[in-house]
């Protein structure tokens, strides 16, 4: 994740769909990019937004367990994001497959970018929103931390900004936007953002990039297609012939990410071998005397 | 001068008039040297939470104990709290002045006070326990009429007008009582105070008939004014998916453990207030022991509001509830839990229902009770509701740091600050009604019998954790062998040259051996070779197996635009060669196909949020008129009581 900066920055000046433009003037519809799109001819009148969505395969899921690692989704994203110590956008759950516990699985969880989100619901100012390509953003620069959708959230995935967070000199370069979310800023809140900047850009976002398993899939409701950087899936057959699913299904929040059932079958993990590396926050250590706290 | 006099109740004597009301204007005239003392206390007291929370503003609020999984704490228990004892004024004044009770008259304006000071109070805590208190200002730009946060705020301003306003309107008479009796007397800034304040009130038929139609609309408005707050401010818990929270029977509990604590924080006050000011023989035991029973009867209420609570969550038992459970009764809440279950309902209950501890001691102490009990319940809602896990990890902690601590003692020292002030500013009797209306205290006719011992039992079950097992399925992918010298395959496949975006297409392949036999039960893949972010693959539209014919028919849709070839793919066995056939098709079209779902529309709750400009989020749309109009017609009867004030002050010829 060296080259991140240079990436962001080239992305930044790409200003696709700033965030200082989202909030300033309203939605800036977001066209298919025809340099990304391999349709060139078709692009070119296409008006079609972007409905971003994920598919998280646990089949392929270990906890990176094989290559005694902390999650790299994990890992890539709090690179990539100059995410701060203790925050973890993906999150990486171990969970129980038994009764006794014996059998776990392994379910990396970002934000589960809700069609009927609840924080979006509760904010009082309107600083966490929905994008048209669907993915749910906040702007820390509105925010005005009461943590109202810190307690809507049903999957625990929105995180505080309790002091003040430590960043590297090079990301108070950045301009800020609700797609990156960085430089950080104190008493606010932060969560995963979807990478929708980089996939724009024809990128994955830094947790499909880093997965070296190549279980996460980031992908397009609308052209019904998703990749894991490996290969390209017709999404609803995807999730139909290996019975997809959602998180908490019953609340009704249609999250936005899918999940394919398994514990790590597929790359060969045993399921009774439990425990995973713990999440740690590299570019944290380089900075002395950072501040950091426990969730 | 004696215009103030026209009415009075039975049973006044000039002689009981001149002690209620030397009692009553007393403070007003003289401050002693203890007066000064506790000022200066309290002022310590504040000056010391000033100095926790401007750490806290230097730092951020990780000076607090609070942290993701637990983001709420003391700050919004207080905050409940707080809302909660406002609710003494309405039940007090309001509902007991509507039914024409008369014991309360020598109370209601404490009770009134309690009000106007807690809501100051309260409303401050939500601040605090903002992360950006400076961008409160965005709450005026860009807030959503969606947001359970702003319904608070609207409702805690509208009930803050509506009960000042409701203080300030009994006040008008012994304001010019004060400025008629102590006129010569008091300084030059009482003086001033009381002629400002009484605006030219002198008793006159259409100032006493404004004063009434003023207080009348008063009274009754401000009764669901009360009940919508406390509702409202339960909704910043109830309207969330976790699963403690997740109930509708909390606005009515909040509305009800708000009047329970209301009437308990008056009790105390009034206790207070009675000693120090030397009341005893105003408010009597009759005030007490009509307050102590309506304080049991709350007991009863709070009883049936957690049964109902702990019951029905109980039976079910849903995903999540066993933790909560054993957390409350058994985990490191309990002690708390059952204090404010024996101590804070149970114990205040049968203070009240025993005979021999219906005493004035008995129900201060009932009281104080349900009133540390209330605040343990604010805080269990709060912070258990928060600790029952939402993924599977283990459940955070949350120990208070001296700063919540400090800030909360800064603000009890502020609300007993304010009372103090007001008690020096004005009557804490409304003398006016107590003349008229109610006369002097019957003798305290009740003699308390021996005392008896109230045990009370407590038992604590204890409920089997449940583990929740997430289930599982796996999947075994087949591997296919291959073989040389494979007989040939020969494959064919239809497919519409120009179809539309999202179209459903059928497709038909076949698959026929070197001699022209058809091959069945062949798994043939229908695919297009598509670019997506960084990769590009063959993506499996649709598969089908062969039939007899050797004929595989599928029906598939592309959603992507432009020109693409089907492939149509047979991947071979033992027997059989591997073939591919490939057919142009032309997608044309670019609508949008994808449908959000947006869960169930209701107009206010899940509308997506304006995010053109301020005034666009200011003007409320569709889903904020509702709450709009109820607004509209609330501060058009303020407005309508200020012209009544006015009406008072222009109408000033002394009969």
């Amino acid at each position: 994740m060296r080259g991140s900066i240079s990436r962001r920055g080239f992305l930044a000046r790409l200003g696709v769909g700033a965030g200082a433009a989202v909030v300033a003037t309203g939605f800036v519809p977001i066209h298919f990019d025809a340099a990304a799109s391999p349709q060139a001819t078709a692009a070119a009148t296409n008006k079609r937004l972007r409905r971003w969505s994920m598919v998280i395969d646990l089949r392929r899921c270990d906890g990176c367990q094989a290559n005694g690692t902390p999650p790299q989704c994990t890992e890539a994203c709090i690179q990539g994001h100059f995410v701060p110590e203790p925050m973890e956008w993906i999150q990486v759950y171990e969970a129980p497959l038994d009764a006794g516990g014996k059998a776990t699985q392994f379910i990396p969880a970002p934000c589960q970018q809700c069609q009927n989100p609840p924080c979006v619901n509760v904010c009082p100012v309107a600083a966490t929103y929905s994008t048209p390509e669907g993915v749910v953003l906040i702007d820390q620069q509105r925010c005005i931390g009461c943590r109202l959708c810190m307690e809507a959230c049903p999957y625990d995935r929105r995180f505080f900004n309790w002091g003040n967070p430590p960043q590297p000199p090079e990301a108070m370069f950045m301009d800020y936007s609700p797609e990156h979310q960085t430089p950080a800023i104190r008493g606010t809140v932060m969560k995963c953002d979807f990478c929708p900047d980089m996939a724009r850009a024809g990128r994955l976002p830094y947790c499909c990039q880093g997965c070296p398993n190549n279980a996460i899939y980031y992908g397009d409701l609308e052209e019904d297609v998703a990749t894991n950087g490996v290969e390209v899936v017709k999404l609803s057959k995807f999730l139909a012939d290996h019975t997809g699913y959602r998180l908490k299904e019953e609340l009704g929040t249609e999250p936005r990410v899918h999940y394919i059932p398994g514990h790590g079958e597929l790359i060969g993990r045993d399921p009774t071998k439990t425990g995973r590396k713990p999440t740690t926050w590299p570019w944290v250590k380089l900075i002395q005397g950072a501040l950091t706290w426990t969730r | 001068m004696d215009a103030l006099s026209s009415h009075e109740a039975p049973g006044v004597t000039p002689q009981w008039r001149e002690r209620l009301e030397r009692r009553a204007l007393a403070p007003l005239a003289s401050t002693g040297r203890r007066y000064w003392l506790w000022i200066g206390f309290l002022l310590l007291t504040i000056s010391w939470g000033l100095y926790a929370w401007s750490t806290q503003l230097e730092n951020g609020l990780i000076v607090t104990g609070l942290r993701d999984r637990i983001s709420w704490g003391v700050y919004i228990a207080s905050f409940v709290f707080f809302i909660g004892i406002s609710h003494a004024g309405t039940l007090l004044s309001a509902i007991l002045r509507a039914t024409k009770a008369r014991w309360q008259l020598s109370i209601t304006r404490m009770a009134e006070l309690i009000t106007v000071v807690a809501l100051c109070v309260g409303a401050l805590f939500p601040f605090i326990d903002m992360g950006h208190p400076e961008r409160f200002m965005n709450l005026v730009f860009f807030g959503r009429w969606q947001s359970p946060l702003i319904w608070d705020i609207l409702a805690i301003t509208t009930y803050l007008t509506g009960s000042s306003l409701y203080l300030l309107l009994p006040l008008i008479p012994d304001f010019a009582l004060a400025r008629d009796r102590l006129g010569a007397t008091a300084s030059r800034f009482h003086r001033t105070l009381f002629t400002l304040a009484a605006v030219g009130y002198h008793g006159t038929p259409a100032q006493r008939k404004a004063l009434e139609r003023a207080m009348t609309v008063m009274m009754i408005i401000i009764i669901p004014v009360a009940v919508s707050v406390h509702t409202v401010v339960s909704w910043i818990f109830a309207m969330t998916l976790r699963v403690p929270m997740n109930t509708t029977v909390f606005g009515p509990f909040f509305v009800a453990g708000a009047i329970y604590s209301g009437i308990a924080a008056i009790v105390l006050l009034m206790a207070v207030l009675r000693k120090v000011l030397h009341l005893e023989e105003f408010i009597t035991i009759t005030q007490f022991r009509c307050l102590g029973y309506l304080l049991g009867a709350f007991t009863l209420i709070m009883a049936y509001f957690n049964l109902q609570e702990y019951a029905v969550h109980g039976y079910k038992l849903e995903a999540g509830m066993p933790f909560h459970f054993a957390q409350l009764m058994t985990g490191p809440f309990w002690p708390l839990f059952w204090f404010y279950i024996l101590g804070g309902i149970v114990l205040p209950g049968l203070l009240i229902l025993n005979p021999g501890t219906r005493t004035i001691r008995g129900i201060v102490a009932a009281s104080a009770l349900a009133l540390l009990g209330m605040w343990g319940e604010r805080y269990l809602i709060v912070v258990t509701g928060f600790r029952v896990p939402l993924m599977p990890y283990a459940p955070s902690d949350y120990t208070p740091t001296w700063v919540e601590w400090s800030i909360l003692a800064g603000a009890l020292g502020l609300f007993a600050l304010i009372i103090s002030i007001f008690a020096k500013l004005f009557p804490v009797i409304s003398v006016w009604e107590v003349t008229e209306h109610r006369g002097p205290e019957p003798v305290a006719e009740y003699q308390a019998p021996a005392r008896r011992r109230v045990g009370a039992a407590a038992g604590a079950g204890l409920l089997t954790l449940l583990m929740v097992g997430g289930t599982a399925a796996g999947f075994i992918l087949g591997s296919q062998a291959s073989a040389d010298g494979r007989t040939a395959t020969q494959i064919t496949v239809a497919v519409p040259g120009q179809v539309a975006l999202g179209q459903t297409i059928e497709a038909q392949a076949r698959l026929l051996d070197g001699t022209g036999t058809p091959i069945a039960k062949a798994i043939i893949q229908f695919t297009v070779p598509l670019a997506f972010l960084e990769s590009s693959s063959d993506v499996v539209l649709a598969q089908a197996t062969t039939d007899k014919s050797g004929i595989a028919d599928v029906r598939f849709d592309i959603r992507t635009s432009g020109a693409l070839e089907v492939h149509a793919v047979y991947a071979g066995d033992d027997r059989y060669a591997p073939g591919t056939a490939v057919a142009p098709v032309t997608v044309n079209g670019d609508q949008q196909l994808y449908v959000q779902h947006a869960g169930v529309p209701v107009p206010g709750l899940n509308e997506a949020p304006s995010q053109v400009s301020a005034a666009d989020s200011l003007w409320p749309g569709l889903s904020g008129w509702p709450i709009a109009l109820v607004l509209i017609v609330v501060w058009s009867l303020f407005a309508f009581v200020a012209v009544l004030v006015a009406r008072i002050a222009r109408v000033q010829e002394v009969p």
